[in-house]
């Protein structure tokens, strides 16, 4: 099925016109927060302009990310003959299936470059997996090199950095068990390793399941905004970050910051930010050089999203990047827009709590006709949605942007677990759907459903069905439009109908096919 | 209408015939049973008089005359009716809906033409303006037709459609003045391809392609390669398109050429009459209301300040526009996203100027709006777009019979109510003074009864070029006077308050014993004031 991969991931060139532009409009928009005339209750005014000031900086980052800068884009190098770095190829293991291990095994001897060599890095002893033994059993069978760690600690990054004594490769490649290499991989990679000041090149991450559900789907078309448009301009920044998988790393440069960091949860991003201190540069290429599987459940998309939230808020408080020595301006700014990102959620709960605030206590925040909010709201939210679709390649969906607004939840309970110093293990998302009812991963958003539909009832009852009680309501209507798809992907509702009807009726049978 | 007779019938057919055939239904009640309004019986009042005469008071009273004169002829054939005059508008609204068909068809495919059509022939705005004895349905015509035209020249580099483009700009022209805004959109949308053309070719700065350029550009402009300047790709530009914008500028000033008698003769005239309502500056609730008007029409004041506060759900669509979508073709969708926003941005900020924002001057945005809204809905998942569809359309049939029904839509004017109510009450000893005074054709339309109707101010609207007087108490007082003399009873009908209405009734209140009062919908009053104790006349 190899024809239905993309042979890149989708992005646009944005016009620079059009980005400054977007900065025009910002400013006029954010302008009108700073009159004074607007400001209502003077708490929920503050509350929601530090979130306006959130937004604007983040948008600010983003067209700084995709701003086309032609110094970056260059044809990729081509490698001499005498450049010939020995590779380790390294399959993280941390209980997947024994079948997905072995395709990606097979896999890895498939890429073409004879100066490789393959090793397992078999955790499953310490994650008391009973089949550990098995693992290295289909090492043997398919005449690979097994590591199998007998202490515990780091998680992935432990697992890696005990290989790294083991082995001596110049060139270190990391995929995790379920993501099979493309035998063109380290053709396409190492030649920017010529550059000797190359620290690493990241791949995408391609899901070969994205079709399967609403949650491979939803969970696809977020990767493809942040490995398209994003990583690439992060790319011209000389920002991209290690992503855990599909990467080839520099043995020296991995080396020099102590290999991958174990005390973060996101050890691959902390790590991209320390290769980066020391001077190296990094490289992405939006080639799609490898395929994987992409969460089929909620709980899993959870699990994975809340360890990467908690992670990048982890680097934020503890190893803030404007802080940093060794990065550049760009480069700051780039992982701190990705730090901020998982700030997301607080925003967004401030955002969706306002209209409710407003219809059971009256309380506005701002003071102002809701048409002249609008005139300067509706060109900012234009050209910036827009410039996403741009950037994209026409690419992003509703559901990723449903998906990255819905998450406002667990990034909370990641903010939160920082916050209180709660500790968090490495879990690798599992590969196979979950069995089960996910649908308390969406309570908060049924349970804003219930408190908006409450205080809409309140709010008319209270104040009649006035131009400020439909704006508010509008405003609900609004998120909850963009909840819905991240609710719709929590729980199979046709189980819903399987329960209510007769199991004869064509639905129910339909639905059992 | 042979989408009715093919082989399978879809749910989205039946839809439409049941759409169409629910407006119709609607429509004719609508059309039987509405008052005649100030502007409908302005038109009437114009159009019975002779083919100059029309062409000079239309002239004053800053208009343009085409729609004046067919009415003259259509009510020549038919009979001066309201009915008959309103059936005129009816035929326009009726021939835009193919022309919309095929404009989207051309434009998007059948689905969307459909959708399109549908939503245009719903539209309680439209269909407002359908019945209504007014320039604008026919303003939505040309309007519609134009961008047919001009599409086609633009698809076709000017081979197809010049004939009819150049047709509708001269018939538009002189439907209405803010048709220059259509043919402005058309010149933005020539300058907007020849600019991107101009940058495709700059862009290409390097390799073989460029060479191919200044290559071309050099033969095509006899310079020497090497001397190939931005001057001349910008030339080069020009030769791509030369064929469209030489066409579209030849059928442009072609049509201002057969329209320039039209603006020495006004310009000749000098001052307007000024018989017109004053228009308020906009706000920017205004702007927002225009678009939320096409969809959903004229409501009461809290409905419609409801819809127009209902603009975040807009957002989504929004979201739904900028994200990827199944695929729709939609050709020019920048022509079409210019001619339905710029205008009304434009006209916005002139009305800070001058103030000429009214609603019902943009109704040509409508078409293309409708084309928009929906290519967007009909780019949505099928269930979702399947339930938006229903919905809009249930929600646009439910406000559609709100409007016709309900006595507090905001443009509803209940004169033939009053002038029933006046012929009803008054005998020719009584004198009715109507303020505002051009007012004075709607009531003069519908009363029946031998009372004298004067104005307050008193107008001279026989005499030429006789412009309606300011508003002035010692004046006032004299006009009343004079009614004290000859009359028993002054019947007052207050609407279109000018900013004098107050000092009238002030001054009648407390002058004179209120006799009567009555209100009639969206603020009409009449009232009625004893003049005289002792009647000097006795034919009652």
């Amino acid at each position: 099925m190899k024809s239905l991969i993309p042979k890149k991931i989708f992005s646009g060139n944005v016009n620079k016109a059009l980005l400054v532009l977007n900065v025009i409009m910002a400013f006029v928009y954010i302008g009108w927060w700073f009159l004074p005339g607007h400001i209502g209750n003077p708490s929920l005014y503050a509350v929601l302009f530090i979130g306006e000031i959130y937004h604007l900086f983040m948008a600010i980052t983003f067209w700084m990310t995709i701003w086309p800068n032609n110094k970056r884009i260059r044809k990729a190098p081509i490698q001499p003959e005498t450049f010939y770095p020995s590779v380790d190829v390294y399959i993280t293991v941390a209980g997947e299936p024994l079948d997905i291990i072995r395709q990606t095994i097979n896999a890895a001897k498939n890429i073409d470059y004879k100066a490789k060599k393959i090793y397992v890095l078999n955790d499953n002893l310490v994650i008391k997996d009973d089949n550990w033994k098995d693992v290295e059993r289909l090492a043997k069978e398919l005449k690979v090199n097994c590591i199998t760690r007998t202490v515990a600690g780091g998680a992935k990054a432990g697992n890696i950095n005990h290989a790294l004594t083991k082995t001596k490769g110049e060139i270190v490649v990391i995929f995790d068990a379920d993501m099979k290499p493309y035998p063109e991989f380290l053709k396409r990679t190492l030649p920017y390793f010529v550059d000797r000041k190359v620290g690493f090149v990241q791949t995408p991450q391609y899901y070969t399941n994205h079709a399967t559900n609403e949650v491979s789907q939803g969970s696809w078309e977020q990767q493809s905004l942040f490995f398209g448009p994003i990583m690439q301009g992060k790319d011209r920044w000389n920002a991209a970050f290690i992503c855990g998988t599909n990467v080839a790393i520099r043995r020296t440069a991995l080396v020099e910051v102590g290999g991958m960091c174990e005390d973060n949860i996101a050890e691959d991003f902390l790590t991209s930010l320390s290769i980066h201190q020391n001077g190296w540069k990094s490289h992405y290429i939006r080639d799609v050089l490898s395929e994987g599987l992409a969460p089929e459940d909620m709980l899993s998309y959870y699990k994975q999203q809340l360890r990467w939230a908690r992670g990048s808020l982890e680097v934020l408080f503890g190893s803030n990047p404007l802080f940093k020595k060794g990065l550049s301006w760009g480069q700051k700014m780039q992982y701190l827009s990705s730090g901020l990102f998982y700030l997301n959620g607080i925003v967004v709960l401030i955002d969706i709590t306002m209209p409710i605030v407003f219809l059971f206590f009256g309380l506005e925040p701002v003071s102002t006709t809701t048409m002249t909010f609008a005139i300067f709201f509706i060109p900012f939210m234009f050209l910036n949605l827009y410039t996403l679709y741009i950037a994209s390649g026409k690419d992003v969906t509703f559901k990723a942007i449903s998906f990255s607004q819905s998450s406002w939840a667990l990034q909370l309970t990641a903010l939160f677990s920082v916050l209180m110093n709660q500790k968090m293990t490495f879990v690798v998302t599992p590969k196979q759907a979950q069995e089960g009812n996910f649908l308390f991963l969406a309570y908060p958003h049924l349970a804003y459903i219930f408190i908006a539909v409450l205080a809409t009832i309140v709010g008319i009852y209270n104040y009649g069905l006035n131009s400020s009680v439909s704006t508010n309501v509008a405003w609900i209507l609004f998120n909850i439009l963009l909840f819905i798809p991240f609710i719709n992907a929590s729980y199979k509702w046709n189980k819903l109908f399987d329960t209510f009807l007769p199991k004869k009726l064509p639905l129910a049978s339909q639905d059992n096919t | 209408m042979n989408f009715i007779f093919i082989k399978n019938i879809s749910i989205a057919h039946i839809l439409f015939v049941l759409g169409i055939s629910a407006i119709i239904a609607l429509s004719t009640f609508s059309l039987f049973f509405q008052s005649i309004r100030l502007d409908e019986s302005q038109s009437i009042w114009l159009s019975v008089k002779s083919f100059f005469e029309i062409l000079n008071l239309t002239a004053q009273d800053v208009h343009v005359p085409l729609y004046g004169v067919i009415l003259h002829y259509w009510m020549q054939l038919f009979g001066a009716d309201i009915f008959v005059a309103r059936s005129l508008s009816f035929l326009f609204y009726v021939a835009t809906i193919p022309a919309l068909y095929i404009l989207a068809r051309e434009t998007a495919n059948k689905q969307v033409a459909y959708v399109t059509t549908l939503f245009f022939a719903l539209s309680p705005f439209i269909l407002w303006y359908s019945f209504e004895a007014r320039t604008y349905s026919l303003l939505t015509l040309m309007a519609t037709l134009s961008h047919l035209f001009f599409m086609r020249m633009i698809r076709s580099n000017a081979e197809n459609g010049k004939a009819g483009f150049f047709l509708s700009l001269v018939v538009g022209l002189y439907t209405h003045y803010f048709f220059l805004l259509v043919v402005f959109m058309q010149a933005v949308y020539v300058a907007v391809l020849y600019i991107q053309r101009l940058l495709h070719d700059l862009k290409e700065t390097s390799g073989s392609k460029l060479q191919q350029i200044t290559r071309l550009a050099a033969l095509q402009t006899n310079t020497p390669e090497k001397k190939i300047s931005l001057f001349r790709y910008a030339k080069h530009a020009f030769v791509h398109h030369k064929k469209l914008i030489l066409s579209y500028a030849i059928a442009v000033a072609s049509a201002f050429v057969l329209f320039a008698p039209w603006l020495i003769y006004v310009v000749s005239l000098g001052s307007a009459s000024n018989t017109q309502p004053l228009v308020p500056a906009p706000s920017t609730f205004n702007l927002i209301q225009t678009f939320v008007l096409f969809m959903f029409g004229f409501q009461n004041q809290e409905i419609q300040s409801i819809l127009v506060s209902l603009w975040p759900v807009s957002i989504i669509l929004l979201f739904i526009v900028f994200t990827k979508r199944r695929k729709l073709a939609f050709k020019n969708i920048e022509y079409f996203a210019l001619a339905t926003f710029l205008p009304v941005a434009l006209v916005f900020l002139v009305s800070y100027i001058k103030p000429v924002f009214l609603s019902r001057y943009l109704i040509f945005l409508a078409p293309t709006m409708f084309l928009l809204l929906s290519w967007t809905l009909l780019s949505f998942s099928k269930k979702i777009r399947y339930t938006a569809l229903i919905g809009y359309t249930a929600i646009s049939l439910s406000l559609l019979t709100i409007q016709i029904t309900s006595a507090q839509t905001t443009v509803k004017e209940d004169y033939r109510g009053v002038g029933a109510y006046l012929s009803s009450q008054t005998d020719p000893s009584d004198i009715i003074g109507v303020s505002a005074p051009f007012t004075v054709y709607p009531i003069e339309y519908s009363y029946t009864g031998n009372s004298r109707i004067d104005t307050i101010p008193q107008w001279n609207r026989f005499k030429e070029g006789q412009r309606i007087p300011a508003f002035s108490q010692t004046e006032l007082e004299k006009q009343v006077e004079n009614y004290q003399k000859q009359y028993d009873e002054l019947y007052v009908v207050l609407s279109y308050d000018q900013g004098y209405e107050d000092d009238i009734r002030t001054y009648l209140d407390s002058r004179f014993q209120l006799t009567s009062t009555k209100s009639f919908s969206n603020g009409i009053i009449v009232r009625s004031y004893k003049m005289n104790y002792n009647p000097k006349i006795s034919i009652k």
